[in-house]
């Protein structure tokens, strides 16, 4: 082991944090390739553009006598592509490299686990980000839905819903490898938060036992605040109220999903395996 | 001579229906094998109805277009299990079989191709069953109002929904191998034929070019069959001419089916070698 000393940062290294930003690049860089070239183009379309677009139909179709309601459906549109990207790619990274076998090999690479992690994580929201732009630009060309949009509100909206929901995948990615199948697990969860998501309607508008769990997750005020700044130009001042329960939920959601990191870090370092159960 | 001649037809016959009964079984084993599967297999329609039943009540539709929404929509959700079931487990059959490393014994196994792949989607279906049932209940309970004139009838056309949908699945079988992309086409796949197909809401608001498309889909018709049979006391003359084309459709289905497993058999020979898939 005495190779990966020297490779290992310390406190002390001021320039630490280029080369762990370099590292974060490349594994976002290497995790891009391996899900594009690894389904090709196509496959990659298919899989990843076209379910936010597909939903964005669906859902257009039902509220197609509802102008204000079509109009929600076509932003939330990008609410389901970030909800997908996270869930169906940030929650199941860690397990697919564990199924490739090359999860071990992540873990005694000399460096911080949340160069790599940051690294998986970054790449998940960059699809998620684009994904969402294509939904709403292709709702609104194809419902004709005009946007007006306050870009300060949707970049403080997006940057603190990514956050969360980094959390939670994290969260999500830990669980998956306890339960030796993320994608399952994907999949259990995925109509639940689509339940109380607000990605099918305003949350405000929906009976209490919808409306008071779903109060108590990330989306629906990440949702509503990103229907408001791109369709109503609504300003950050305007959105405080959606915003400054999504701040809490940056705050905590990363904080428990580095825990639940940790915890199964350890439960694989006291077992030797990264089969934990 | 004749007996001996009959027992030659009827030979082939018992092995086909030996290996399909087989296939079944492994599928359903699959399942039972993962309690997060078990789990997921009912919750998932029954959330689904009840988020999509909660966007027509705010959107203040209560009929569609004179159906009732709930019984709508559990009609609805019934054929979405039913096409999910054979899109991941016969469309996905033999890819599934490559994932977990049982594709040589398959293709080496001395039994036919087709029989497998149908007894995938069969395990699948039976599966179904007892989700087809929770959704009921959960119809039910939410005042989902049915109009039967002929229990038979009825029985019948959701016989041939999972029917439709099997022979489908049998078609995308092979052609998900040949196109090298099983699992994007997968998952392109699965919710185009909710729009197309009418799942959750009426084809009648369709762009003519799309409701065409989906009219080429023996699911469609079966489902209207079934639509008109539990939901607007529709008899046996009402639902022929659906019927009838739901058969026609299936049966060329299955017979691309049956052409692409014959391809799949020849490019495997010709190049002998599993890299195909």
């Amino acid at each position: 082991m005495s190779f990966a000393a020297p490779a290992r940062s310390t406190s002390s290294d001021r320039w630490a944090w280029r080369r762990h930003a370099a590292v974060m690049g490349a594994t976002a860089v290497t995790i891009a390739k391996t899900r594009i070239q690894g389904m090709g183009v196509l496959g990659y379309a298919f899989t990843w553009l076209t379910f936010p677009l597909m939903q964005t139909l669906l859902l257009a179709f039902i509220y197609r006598d509802d102008r204000e309601l079509l109009e929600y459906a076509v932003v939330a549109g990008a609410g389901v592509a970030i909800l997908f990207a996270l869930i169906f790619n940030g929650g199941e990274i860690l397990d697919s490299e564990r199924q490739r076998g090359t999860l071990g090999n992540l873990f005694l690479a000399p460096l911080p686990r949340y160069v790599w992690l940051g690294g998986f994580q970054l790449w998940a929201m960059v699809e998620a980000v684009v994904n969402g732009t294509i939904a709403v630009a292709a709702g609104a060309w194809l419902f004709d839905v005009p946007l007006a949009i306050n870009a300060p509100s949707v970049v403080v909206t997006m940057m603190l819903l990514g956050v969360s929901l980094w959390g939670m995948s994290l969260v999500l990615g830990s669980l998956g490898i306890l339960a030796r199948n993320a994608n399952f697990l994907s999949n259990l969860i995925f109509p639940f938060l689509t339940l109380f998501a607000g990605t099918m309607y305003p949350i405000d508008r929906m009976p209490d036992w919808i409306r008071i769990p779903a109060r108590c997750l990330p989306f629906g005020y990440g949702i509503d605040a990103l229907v408001a700044a791109l369709t109503r130009n609504a300003t950050l001042v305007e959105l405080r109220g959606s915003l400054l329960p999504l701040l809490g939920f940056a705050v905590v959601l990363p904080v428990l999903g580095t825990a639940m990191f940790r915890m199964m870090e350890r439960a694989v370092r006291a077992i030797g395996s990264l089969e934990i159960t | 001579m004749m007996a001996a001649a009959a027992g030659a037809t009827a030979a082939p016959a018992r092995a086909f229906i030996a290996a399909m009964l087989a296939a079944a079984r492994v599928q359903q084993r699959r399942w039972a094998s993962n309690v997060i599967l078990l789990i997921r297999r009912p919750l998932t329609p029954a959330l689904v109805f009840v988020s999509l039943l909660l966007a027509y009540e705010i959107s203040g539709q209560t009929t569609v277009p004179a159906d009732q929404v709930a019984g709508f929509l559990i009609v609805g959700t019934v054929a979405q299990q039913a096409w999910n079931a054979t899109v991941w487990s016969c469309g996905f059959a033999l890819q599934m079989d490559a994932f977990e490393g049982t594709l040589p014994s398959v293709l080496a196994a001395p039994a036919n191709r087709i029989a497998v792949v149908l007894g995938y989607g069969l395990g699948d279906l039976l599966l179904s069953v007892p989700s087809v049932l929770v959704t009921l209940v959960i119809g039910l309970a939410y005042g989902a109002e049915f109009d039967v004139a002929s229990p038979l009838l009825a029985a019948l056309m959701l016989a041939m929904v999972f029917a439709s949908a099997l022979a489908i699945g049998v078609a995308c079988s092979g052609l998900f191998i040949l196109s090298r992309n099983a699992n994007p086409l997968a998952n392109f796949l699965q919710t185009p034929v909710y729009i197309l197909a009418g799942f959750y809401f009426p084809r009648s608001v369709l762009p003519d070019w799309l409701a065409w498309l989906g009219g080429l889909l023996p699911i469609t018709h079966a489902l209207e069959a079934l639509r008109a049979s539990m939901l607007d006391g529709a008899g046996w003359a009402d639902t022929r001419a659906d019927l009838g084309i739901a058969l026609v459709t299936s049966a060329l289905f299955l017979l691309l089916g049956v052409w692409s497993l014959r391809r799949v058999d020849h490019e495997l020979r010709r190049t002998g070698s599993l890299n195909l898939f």
